[in-house]
């Protein structure tokens, strides 16, 4: 069995296990991509809101990191472009392989929770529409990490 | 004669100097001041004495041994004498070998002709770090080198790379008693500069060591154990006995160790490779490295870490022709801030761009942008033809010196301006100045401008072509002197001399075509523009002398002559370049 699967193996048995508030595991048969749901917690702009979450694992994990897409709609927020990348540090160059499918996910609703104006990045139609041309992963974007409040 | 001049004149002529002398310099240098007519009566008597000496040279083209001693008498010279005896020391040593190995190539000659020229020409091609006695290059290198007054230098390879760097390291190490990875992240720090580090340090250890963010009791001798034997990576547990941590103590397996260390070697990214527990810092060091790569990542990871010693050391660089994995340093500089590496690409230490001295890096990127919005409007002086002047016949020049014989008509002119050959021959070279008296007065400004700029364009050009056909030119001369090799008892070193000019020749060439950019930006009619031009001028008549030599039919090639050529050819660029590094210009 490779790392990889090992990994993810242990790593979603213990999700299952203990799936903490606001996470909801919905697809794990295929073992290298996941469909994960989470929703905003309470007293913030995402309040009730729901939102999926696809993870996707190649060979190199998790010596390199996951790719995480919000798939159909996603939240309204000022590193989250419309076609559902994400711009977050330990997505690219801050992950380290101790970091792991939860830690992404607890990072995400709290980069939500800090959010104080529902708004799309500023470069986001341009993104988008280059994104349209050739639906590139976002790993394969190079991201510039500028803000660290929200 | 103004009254400045006259006065000028009588000082100049109190001094002891000819009056004649003392009257050209002051006019050539424009009246302006002693210091310059000084300067310019030196660059007269220097190029008096060389063509005294040309004159000597070809009256006894003979004896060839007896050369320098006689006339010359500046100190250049007794160095360069001296070093030609080194030399020639040296190739006693060699010869034997040499003459074996030509004898050896005569009688395979006849077999396989084509074979054996390939590979002579793979020879002197090849890389200069083979055995010296197993190969032609090398002799020559060294012939070259040791013509020039610089000592012999070579680019540095990989293992010079590594070697370099790890004796910084040790140095700084030892010095103040510190671990090795941290004297490499304190050199890294201070960009490999020792010396500053050194002093920092004697100044006040703490800062630096604060500054570099590393902290001198990283020991490694010390061994730390993970805190717990659950492997933060693969969530197995693990036998803590033959386990590895940094100073954090974070908890990962040897074999994800191992995985982590060898994802980051692929990717490149080893610049500091850290601890992989999130957001710890701590830097893997040398031995941990050693520990969990196997060898050919190791020397993967060190040739990454000797790569960060050329990038950050602003006193080595990359030669950038591709494939060359060299680099060169500031000392193999040769002339302004031209280098060449022993691949044999000739590049600007500064920039990177092309070897471009005399001109400024600054000028050669204004040049360029010029010449690409200009010369799209003028293409139509980009063709290679120009028509003779006497006949008016159509003329292409493809390689050889700027003398030009009309086929048609005979008529002997200067590819350059078009003038007669014989005003050439017997007055100095005067086509390289542009004088704006001789433009049309009426023309406005504009065209006068663009008029300026393609006279130095023009010429700029009339180098780089004849630059280009460097490839033709080596191969003639390289088929002459096979060609004397087989039809005389001469061994090898004794056509040497044929490719030490076509060196010089095409160094006279590229130096030439950026002197003409760096007068373009020379102001008009200053006195260092009228020093410059006369500099110019000069050289730019001896490289036609050299280029002429060499253009000749093989019987009348006369070794002495064209040696002695080649000299003052070397000895005139060198000049050049004196003056413009001494800010004369």
């Amino acid at each position: 069995m490779s790392l990889r699967e090992k990994r993810l193996m242990s790593e979603l048995k213990s999700l299952t296990q203990k799936t903490p508030d606001l996470i909801k595991i919905v697809k794990t048969e295929n073992l290298m991509t996941w469909l994960i749901e989470i929703t905003g917690a309470e007293k913030t702009l995402y309040e009730d809101e729901t939102y999926t979450l696809q993870f996707r694992f190649d060979t190199e994990y998790p010596l390199k990191p996951p790719e995480v897409v919000f798939l159909q709609e996603s939240p309204v927020h000022p590193h989250i472009y419309s076609n559902g990348h994400i711009c977050l540090d330990i997505l690219d160059e801050s992950w380290t392989p101790a970091l792991t499918v939860e830690s992404v996910l607890l990072s995400l609703i709290s980069m939500m929770s800090s959010c104080k104006k529902k708004e799309r990045p500023p470069d986001d139609s341009s993104y988008v529409r280059a994104w349209k041309k050739n639906k590139f992963s976002p790993k394969k974007t190079k991201w510039f990490f500028h803000d660290n409040k929200v | 004669m103004s009254e400045i001049n006259s006065i000028f004149l009588e000082q100049l002529i109190g001094m002891g100097f000819d009056p004649q002398l003392a009257q050209n310099a002051l006019e050539i240098s424009g009246n302006s001041d002693l210091e310059s007519a000084l300067s310019m009566i030196e660059i007269l008597q220097e190029s008096f004495v060389a063509q005294e000496q040309n004159t000597f040279e070809t009256q006894k083209p003979t004896s060839p041994t007896k050369q320098p001693s006689k006339v010359e008498s500046d100190e250049q010279t007794d160095t360069e004498t001296s070093n030609e005896s080194i030399t020639e020391d040296s190739i006693s040593e060699n010869e034997l070998e040499i003459t074996k190995r030509s004898k050896i190539q005569k009688d395979s000659d006849d077999e396989k002709d084509t074979e054996d020229e390939k590979d002579t020409e793979d020879e002197s091609n090849s890389n200069f770090e083979d055995n010296p006695n197993e190969n032609f290059g090398e002799i020559g290198f060294d012939l070259e080198m040791s013509q020039d007054s610089k000592a012999p230098v070579k680019s540095l390879d990989k293992k010079t790379i590594m070697k370099q760097q790890a004796r910084k390291i040790d140095n700084i190490a030892e010095l103040f008693q510190i671990n090795r990875n941290v004297a490499g992240v304190l050199l890294r720090h201070f960009r490999w500069n020792e010396q500053k580090l050194q002093e920092q340090m004697v100044t006040d250890k703490n800062k630096v060591y604060k500054e570099a963010k590393v902290n001198p009791s990283d020991v490694i001798t010390q061994k730390y154990t993970p805190l717990s034997n659950v492997c933060e990576i693969c969530y197995d547990e693990f036998d803590l006995k033959d386990a590895f941590a940094l100073k954090c103590r974070h908890s990962f397996c040897p074999s994800c160790w191992k995985e982590h260390l060898s994802t980051k070697i692929k990717d490149g990214d080893v610049s500091k490779i850290k601890c992989p527990g999130f957001k710890c810092n701590e830097i893997v060091d040398e031995q941990a490295m050693k520990r969990f790569l196997d060898k050919k990542q190791f020397q993967k990871y060190l040739w990454f870490v000797a790569k960060s010693f050329v990038e950050d050391n602003p006193d080595v660089k990359w030669c950038p022709a591709p494939g060359c994995e060299k680099a060169v340093d500031e000392s193999m500089i040769t002339r302004g801030t031209n280098v060449q590496c022993s691949c044999g690409h000739r590049f600007c230490f500064k920039c990177g761009q092309e070897a471009h001295s005399p001109a400024t890096c600054e000028q050669l990127v204004s040049w360029k942008k010029k010449c690409k919005d200009d010369s799209e409007t003028y293409n139509w002086l980009l063709t290679n033809t120009k028509p003779c002047p006497k006949c008016g016949s159509v003329i292409e020049k493809n390689g050889g010196c700027n003398h030009m014989t009309c086929r048609k008509c005979r008529h002997e002119f200067c590819w350059v301006c078009l003038g007669d050959w014989n005003l050439h021959g017997t007055n100095y070279y005067s086509c390289t100045r542009y004088d704006p008296k001789k433009a049309d007065p009426s023309v406005d400004n504009s065209k006068k401008a663009l008029e300026r700029y393609l006279h130095y364009f023009h010429r700029f050009q009339n180098h780089q072509k004849s630059l280009q056909f460097e490839q033709e030119l080596r191969k003639k001369v390289k088929a002459k002197s096979d060609q004397m090799l087989k039809s005389s008892t001469v061994s090898y070193i004794d056509v040497e001399f044929m490719r030490e000019a076509t060196n010089v020749v095409c160094e006279c060439r590229a130096t030439l075509m950026f002197s003409y950019v760096f007068a373009y930006y020379l102001q008009d009619n200053s006195k260092g523009k009228a020093l410059f031009e006369f500099v110019q001028e000069d050289l730019e008549k001896t490289t036609e002398d050299l280029s002429e030599l060499l253009e000749r039919p093989i019987e009348k090639i006369d070794k002495a002559q064209v040696v002695n050529m080649t000299r003052i050819a070397n000895k005139k660029i060198n000049g050049l370049y004196d003056r413009v590094d001494s800010g004369m210009i």
